[in-house]
């Protein structure tokens, strides 16, 4: 048999019923008569040596890493809004060098001419003013900002980072669809998704000659470290994100943690005397240049958007005054006009004196009156888009698709306000092949190419993209809500001729001398994770002990006084639990059935385990960069209890909540233990310690409440609860056996700083970490934390503590409350001045 | 038409104070509180007083070529207060005869054209102050149509709204939609210069907002003017062949040396005399004073919008 033969019938398992593109589409993976293109004629054999089973097997494989590396993307304007997992077909868009040297010719005449009519329209405005751009079109543009004008000095470069869609019409030829000039997206999940090609595809990666992109993400790192003012040695840079729940927010991360930036949001920078800071635990830092996520018009709410409230008041006077550098500078948004492509080629030969390489998708614009003319004419054949830019109300309307009455009513309302209308020809896409889990079909494609302006003035390009294809039947929606899924896109080399890193080998700023800095946001996280990952620990730990007293069918006493833990965790509910009725069984189980549901799966209930767990996520979502990979992903398991805990009925199965919990507080635990073992001991563990400290304080202060001042009787059962709940029965047991006395538990759950679950051990910690922060301004306010860390130490340790906790002596009752609250103070106090010196810096 | 230019000379004080419910840490403002340079009018002097003293303060012309000045106070305060002291000369200005005006379809036409001026163009848009709506757009159509003397047009609009409509400070606030100062037929000067633009613009035509002051005190054997304790807010309109032409809907005519321009924009957020940005501050109470007195009493005549005529 043939080598070629051979091919044919490898092929054939997967495909040749299946993959069948349609007739008038040009196919990127085989031609008319069914051959191979050639793209594909090294990669698949690679790719499908084996059966249907192995594609699906890669696909499971593929969408495991997706889920353990928590590569998500959000969701808004929708009734299910909310995170979700990314979504990647394994099978990838291969073009070859040559193309790709096509590209990045054209793209870079795309960039250098975006650049110059950004510049100009914030400048000269020559292009007004001689009637090669339409003043109505730049002036009446919602993203032309007015605060940007006269800012750009002569030899200022307004685009640093471009991208742009890409696609290949029936006859072969690229097209560009749309640009991402403001704040693109896209370059974190191109780089997850060739990470994960490597991990599901490895031996293709080894046998071919893909080009690899890593290198891009390093010189993109460099280019941004140079764009700091000359006398800044090694400047301070920050990403910009709207924040968590921001659509790419993953991405945001993704991007600042590989490139050793800070991600910030608006709130964690603030300016004074025209120039911009962080807030960090060391106090003000100045940040020297920004890689902004966020949209241009929502930076600066007191010169643009008033109602932004994710911005930095101010920002704008600091570029003014040329002491941070942003990339992009705000107001690039202006160039996604999409009615700005109808004179784009106009623009061209009178900028840049040449003829675009890669033309855009033919636009008119009906502001001008032949071409709205031409427009109505063929209406139902065009793709109708807002002129100034797209709006919630406002989305690309196929015309097509309309009937006759809808046509007609959209015609009358672009004759009445044309400006706002632009036209567009749609494109025939070309096709390539997509694994639907059972075999391959053809869907039509775009890739989004990226490019920046290197530190030596050149433009480079990724060597690879982001692919995108659409659900069947939707040819221009390539958005994941429709089902669109990404791709990797990955470009062939076969003469080893492409040069990927035109710039600079960038070792020499690898290793920078700043030293890491903590921002205050981030501290504030880290502190509140240690509290949430505490918190939930307590209460999975109370109904526990509730649960296992009841199924190993304890004494009643010993119920009774589990039921007593729970007291502490819904004090509302006190009454109801301490009279609780265990006469009649199955009423009893109904009743405390409800009190545990509320506990755990109700979300109306802000301290419930859903509750906490949902503030846990949240967190830790906004830290997970900080802490080490292992510590991260094992926080990721944490989700998937969310939803066992939301469905929970616990009356109507106690052994089931029981195993579940016991699972939740294993994993719990073993996040404890990497905290314990996995991080350095810097600001970081610090700060998430001191949460994990002060909760736990509030916790075993709140229960010795609930036992002794509420004072049942004294009885064995208490004390074993306290014991149990605070890990210490076993030591207790070995240093005085079985004889329970108050003294002795007092002593050991309150006072022993050998005891990591001691009140005391706890208290000691919470005076010790504070010797480890900066005190970076030497206020009264590290007097007061170490005033108040010494008190609180000094009380819990006082010899008068076991006396009072007396319960024998029933006069002791009021002095206890006395103690009791007083620690409580204490430890709020302790918590407000840490939030005021290291979280709320103004 | 008087061809001999009077010029009355203006000395103004305009105080803000700003009485915060908690002290503000940290805050930025924009102030737009220097009077422009105009053919017509000519700043002579001009000097802000800040309490707390501010950390630092710079001036700048915004894009409109209004003079912005930023300044913040970094120090813990309660109250702020910004006096802005100016003296300026106004120069009475030519009228244009209504005869002369084009027709509304004639300045659409006009500004459809290349060569027309292009910083016009912007003005021709709905803005989030001025926004477009079908109440607006029918209101508006009575008075615009395709064949209408655009100057008159603009009159009789103004005219309409001074008769029709009723100042009233309490009926709005700076948030109020003009869809709502139309149906209930009240607000202040800001309201009815925002609705007088909006309708204009509604029918591709230019209009301006442009920010001010008025003669506090009437020379006698007039009435004093309304809205003349705070900033006022007219309307100009872009007559081709002629230029801007400003008209005050709030007292229904036609501006003249009684009128002092700050600023002007597409609408008021252009503009804004004093825009900031706190940190801390919770509840804030603005007070404003505005006073301006003549150097020279004699006062050009008025010209009425109802006198107006061809």
């Amino acid at each position: 048999m043939t080598e070629r033969a051979n091919e044919q019938t490898e092929f054939d398992i997967i495909s040749s019923e299946q993959y069948s593109p349609s007739p008038d589409a040009l196919d990127e993976f085989v031609s008319q008569s069914g051959e191979l293109k050639e793209a594909w004629k090294d990669v698949w054999p690679k790719i499908h040596q084996d059966d249907l089973y192995s594609f699906q097997k890669r696909q499971v494989i593929l969408e495991d890493i997706i889920k353990d590396n928590g590569i998500t993307y959000n969701i808004h304007n929708q009734d299910d809004a909310g995170s979700r997992l990314w979504m990647m077909d394994q099978l990838p868009i291969i073009f070859d060098s040559e193309e790709l040297s096509f590209l990045h010719k054209g793209l870079r005449q795309r960039f250098i001419l975006l650049n110059a009519i950004i510049k100009d329209f914030y400048g000269e405005q020559k292009l007004l003013k001689e009637g090669i751009y339409p003043a109505k079109l730049l002036l009446g543009s919602p993203s032309f900002l007015r605060s940007s004008y006269n800012i750009l000095s002569e030899d200022q470069f307004p685009l640093h980072f471009y991208a742009t869609d890409l696609a290949r019409s029936s006859t072969g030829e690229w097209w560009i669809m749309s640009d991402r000039v403001d704040a693109a997206s896209g370059l974190g999940y191109a780089m997850e998704n060739r990470y994960i090609s490597g991990r599901v595809f490895g031996n293709v990666f080894s046998d071919t000659s893909i080009l690899p992109i890593k290198s891009f993400l390093e010189s993109f790192r460099y280019s941004l470290t140079r764009m700091a003012p000359q006398d800044v040695e090694s400047p301070l840079i920050v990403v910009l994100t709207p924040g968590p729940l921001s659509e790419t927010y993953f991405e945001h991360s993704y991007l600042a943690k590989t490139m050793g930036f800070e991600l910030v949001q608006g709130t964690d920078l603030t300016v004074r005397n025209q120039k911009l800071y962080i807030k960090t635990i060391e106090g003000l830092q100045q940040v020297h240049v920004m890689l902004r996520r966020l949209d241009s018009e929502w930076c600066d709410p007191l010169e643009l958007r008033d109602d932004s409230l994710l911005g930095i008041p101010g920002l704008m006077q600091v570029i003014r005054s040329g002491n941070v550098v942003v990339s992009n500078f705000p107001g690039c948004a202006v160039a996604e006009t999409p009615a700005l492509l109808a004179f784009l080629p106009s623009m061209c030969r009178y900028l840049l004196d040449e003829e675009p390489i890669i033309p855009s998708v033919a636009t008119w614009w009906c502001g001008q009156q032949k071409e709205r003319e031409f427009v109505l004419d063929r209406l139902e054949n065009l793709i109708i888009k807002p002129a100034f830019g797209y709006s919630k109300q406002f989305r690309p309307i196929y015309c097509q698709k309309l009937g006759r009455e809808e046509l007609n009513s959209l015609k009358q309302k672009i004759y009445e306000k044309p400006e706002y209308y632009c036209a567009q020809q749609p494109l025939h896409l070309s096709t390539t092949p997509f694994f639907n889990g059972y075999g391959i079909e053809p869907r039509r494609f775009l890739t989004r190419a990226f490019l920046f302006k290197s530190a030596d003035d050149s433009i480079s390009i990724l060597p690879g993209g982001l692919g995108r294809v659409s659900a069947p039947g939707l040819e221009y929606d390539f958005s994941m809500q429709k089902g669109g899924v990404s791709k990797d896109v990955w470009v062939t080399d076969k003469s080893g001729d492409y040069n990927i890193s035109p710039s600079p080998q960038p070792t020499e700023f690898l290793y920078s001398d700043r030293s890491v800095i903590l921002s205050s946001y981030l501290a504030d996280n880290l502190y509140w994770l240690g509290r949430y990952a505490e918190r939930s620990e307590a209460i999975a730990r109370t109904i526990t002990m509730v649960l296992k007293s009841i199924l190993e069918e304890s004494s009643k006493e010993d119920i009774q006084s589990a039921i007593y833990l729970m007291c502490s965790r819904l004090p509302d509910m006190e009454h109801e639990l301490m009279n609780i009725e265990m006469g009649d069984i199955s009423n009893f189980y109904d009743i405390l059935g409800e009190f545990i549901d509320r506990q755990v799966s109700d979300d109306t209930n802000l301290e419930s385990l859903v509750s906490i767990v949902q503030s846990l996520q949240r967190t830790k979502s906004t830290v997970k960069e900080r802490i080490s990979g292992n510590t991260s992903t094992n926080l990721m398991s944490i989700d998937k209890f969310l939803s066992e805990f939301r469905n929970f009925e616990a009356k109507s199965d106690f052994t089931k909540m029981y195993k579940c919990l016991v699972d939740f507080l294993d994993v719990l635990s073993s996040f404890s233990g990497m905290i314990a073992e996995n991080i350095t001991r810097g600001p970081d563990w610090y700060f998430l310690s001191i949460g994990k400290r002060l909760e736990r304080s509030f916790a075993l202060n709140d229960l010795l409440y609930v036992y002794f001042s509420k004072s049942f009787n004294f009885e064995r059962g208490n004390l074993r609860s306290i014991l149990d709940y605070s890990d210490s029965s076993v030591t207790y047991r070995q240093r005085h056996l079985n004889n329970l006395r108050s003294n002795l538990v007092i002593d050991l759950v309150v006072q022993d700083t050998s005891n990591p679950r001691a009140l005391a051990f706890q208290t000691y910690n919470l005076k010790r970490y504070l010797t480890f922060l900066p005190d970076f301004d030497q206020s009264d306010l590290m007097v007061e934390l170490k005033d108040c860390a010494d008190t609180l130490h000094g009380t819990v340790c006082h010899p008068d503590v076991i006396n009072c906790m007396d319960v024998t002596n029933g006069d002791s009752r009021n002095e206890f409350n006395e103690l009791n609250f007083g620690i409580s103070k204490l430890l709020q106090t302790y918590s407000d001045l840490v939030t005021k010196k290291y979280f709320i810096v103004t | 038409m008087e061809t001999s230019a009077f010029t009355t000379q203006y000395t103004i004080d305009h105080l803000t104070e700003y009485d915060y419910e908690f002290p503000v840490s940290l805050s930025h403002h924009a102030a737009h509180l220097k009077p422009l340079d105009l053919a017509y009018q000519n700043c002579l002097e001009h000097q802000l007083f800040i309490s707390p003293t501010p950390s630092t303060i710079h001036q700048n012309k915004d894009y409109f070529g209004n003079t912005v000045d930023f300044f913040s106070v970094e120090e813990k305060h309660s109250q702020l207060s910004v006096r802005s002291q100016s003296s300026v000369n106004v120069t009475q200005r030519e009228i244009p005869n209504s005869k002369l005006s084009p027709s509304c379809d004639e300045v659409i036409a006009y500004l459809d054209r290349f060569d027309s001026p292009i910083e016009v163009q912007q003005y021709l848009f709905a803005s989030e102050a001025t926004t477009h709506s079908p109440l607006i757009s029918t209101f508006a159509h009575t008075y615009f149509r395709p064949n209408h003397n655009f100057l008159l047009a603009c009159s009789r609009l103004a005219f309409d709204i001074f008769e029709e409509f009723q100042f009233d400070s309490t009926a709005t606030d700076t948030s109020t939609p003009i869809d709502e100062v139309l149906s209930q037929r009240k607000g202040v000067c800001q309201d009815f210069a925002h609705l007088m633009i909006a309708c204009i613009r509604s029918c591709n035509l230019p209009a301006r907002y442009v920010s001010g002051y008025i003669l506090t005190q009437a020379p006698e054997g007039q009435e004093r003017l309304i809205g003349a304790d705070a900033t006022h807010a007219w309307v100009s309109i872009y007559l081709p062949g002629f230029g801007w032409v400003d008209i005050d809907p709030t007292n229904a005519q036609m501006c003249n040396t009684d009128y002092i321009t700050i600023a002007i924009g597409r609408d008021f957020k252009d503009v804004s005399p004093i825009k900031g940005s706190v940190i801390g501050g919770g509840k804030q109470d603005i007070s404003v004073k505005v006073t301006v007195t003549p150097k020279t009493l004699k006062s050009p005549d008025k010209i009425p919008l109802e006198t107006y005529e061809i």
